[in-house]
């Protein structure tokens, strides 16, 4: 008897309930993995997000700390790129600094207070002509581990001398 | 050797008994089967939906809770009091023009404070509306020849993308004016994109101009604009919960009224947002740009005091699946919605938002 000709034979035939199976095991193991692909694909949009909500957090302490430091506004820390100090006749002057490790996710922030412009106090602000107002721009950038990042921008005056 | 293939002896041999277990068997393991597959099917759908109900409203809450945060800015000039408003209907608050940060429209009534009828016949009756509006930053700035008159033309680098009725800000620390530029910014050919001295100018002029509606009512701005004034572009989105062409919820966004039409610009932006509701937190005491009350948009006494907003969006799955039907009733910020029962599965999402440029 060869190979061939068992395939005809009866007991063959028996297998049926087991090859039925098996197919529907196969469409149940394809249904599986695509779900898997599908549910990977989505915690890793949710675990983006989160990130970039931390990156936010992150630059928002930034810009608190910019706030929180009192040397930032002063006209005296003020360097340009080449590190000559304030000259109102001349535009950028900045004042830089950074800080790691933010909170318990270790993000990093870098925050830097930009020399916008000088202008007559606002009306109703009850400064009198003889002081002006210094507008700065408070640029916060938050980073996390994982390279999410925004950057914040926020506009302060300091009242000076005129 | 063919012919005993089909021999007779080879053929019996099965007994009734043997048939039975037989059968049994194979019925016990395809019912395993079919009914471990229908169970798979019902958990793919499941997350499925899930998954992308999710989705949608991570995109919905992102693009609302960033446009809501920027409402009211207005560049270096911080405080909307020193923003002057040239377009025409700019005193109109029912037009999308007039600045005022934050409008609400409470369950699909007319726009708040202003009284402005946009869009509304197209809302889901019992869901609110928010208008957001601001200067976005476009790092244009103005170069020299700077302004001799209030009523001069306006240089700005060349590469700026400004067109003819853009309705746009030219904003430094101390002012802001609001125009609509009357003319294409002239466009001399230049040497390189990092020329520059290579410049182009418009002009804010008033009166009809085709092509620049709805114009302006005054040409001349409230000061001479140097160096130190930037290009912003005006901004305005109302958001609100409408059908879309087959009949299904979705978010849509109305972006002002087409240039040469007038017909209002609105957009589906995301599918599945069945309800939204909103809060808005005003500052009534102390004037510390701390929201004291979260109220509806009929209950808000000074918009200008509104300092942060609560949304609350209600998301169904895109299809309906399952057996079940669901009537469940959902609380969005104290207001009890009652959607259809179908089989649809629903959930809450909310979000607390800071209007930064209201709030210190």
């Amino acid at each position: 008897m060869t190979q061939s000709n068992s395939l005809f034979h009866p007991y063959a035939e028996r297998g049926a309930a087991l090859v039925t199976s098996l197919v529907l095991l196969t469409v149940v193991t394809m249904l599986a993995i695509t779900s898997m692909g599908t549910n990977t694909l989505e915690e890793k949009m949710a675990a983006n997000s989160q990130e970039v909500n931390r990156a936010f957090q992150t630059a928002e302490t930034g810009l608190q700390k910019v706030f929180e430091d009192s040397d930032a506004f002063n006209i005296v820390n003020l360097v340009d790129d080449n590190g000559t100090p304030y000259d109102p006749s001349d535009d950028i002057y900045d004042y830089e600094f950074s800080d790691n490790d933010v909170g318990p996710y270790s993000a990093d922030t870098e925050y830097a207070a930009f020399f916008r412009q000088k202008t007559i106090p606002k009306r109703g602000s009850g400064w009198d002509t003889k002081a002006a107002f210094y507008h700065f721009d408070v640029v916060a950038n938050g980073e996390t581990e994982s390279g999410a990042s925004t950057i914040l921008h926020a506009g302060a005056y300091q009242v000076g001398k005129r | 050797m063919k012919k005993q293939t089909f021999s007779r002896t080879k053929q019996g041999g099965f007994t009734i008994v043997e048939l039975m277990v037989a059968a049994t068997l194979g019925v016990l393991i395809l019912a395993g089967a079919i009914s471990m597959l229908s169970t798979n099917k019902r958990v793919y759908t499941e997350q499925d939906e899930m998954g992308r109900l999710q989705e949608n409203a991570r995109f919905a809450l992102d693009l609302l809770v960033r446009d809501i945060r920027m409402a009211g800015y207005a560049g270096c000039a911080d405080d909307a009091a020193e923003v002057v408003n040239h377009v025409n209907g700019y005193d109109d608050a029912t037009d999308i023009h007039y600045f005022i940060a934050v409008e609400g429209s409470e369950n699909a009534a007319n726009w708040l404070p202003g009284n402005s009828t946009d869009e509304v016949a197209n809302m889901i009756p019992n869901s609110d509306g928010i208008t957001v509006r601001y200067l976005a930053p476009t790092g244009i700035f103005v170069v020299s020849p700077y302004m001799t008159t209030a009523s001069a033309a306006i240089h700005v680098t060349t590469d700026s993308g400004l067109e003819k009725g853009d309705i746009i800000s030219i904003t430094d620390c101390s002012s802001a004016d609001i125009v609509v530029i009357t003319s294409n910014p002239s466009d001399p050919p230049c040497s390189s994109e990092s020329d520059l001295t290579c410049k182009s100018s418009f002009n804010h002029n008033s009166g009809t101009v085709t092509g620049a509606e709805p114009g302006n009512w005054l040409k001349d701005l409230s000061k001479t604009y140097t160096g130190d004034a930037g290009i912003l572009k005006f901004y305005a989105a109302r958001y609100y919960v409408g059908n879309d062409a087959n009949g299904s919820p979705v978010l849509r966004r109305m972006t002002g009224v087409d240039k040469d039409t007038g017909a209002p610009v609105v957009s589906d932006l995301v599918e599945g947002v069945e309800n939204l509701q909103v809060l808005y937190g005003e500052d009534t005491a102390g004037s510390d740009m701390i929201a004291d009350t979260y109220v509806n948009a009929a209950g808000v006494t000074d918009w200008d005091n509104v300092v942060s907003v609560r949304i609350a969006l209600l998301m169904r799955t895109v299809d309906e699946y399952g057996p079940d039907v669901n009537d469940n009733t959902y609380d969005l910020l104290g207001e009890t919605i009652n959607p259809v029962d179908d089989r649809r599965r629903r959930r809450v999402f909310t979000a607390t938002i800071q209007i930064r440029n209201r709030s210190s």
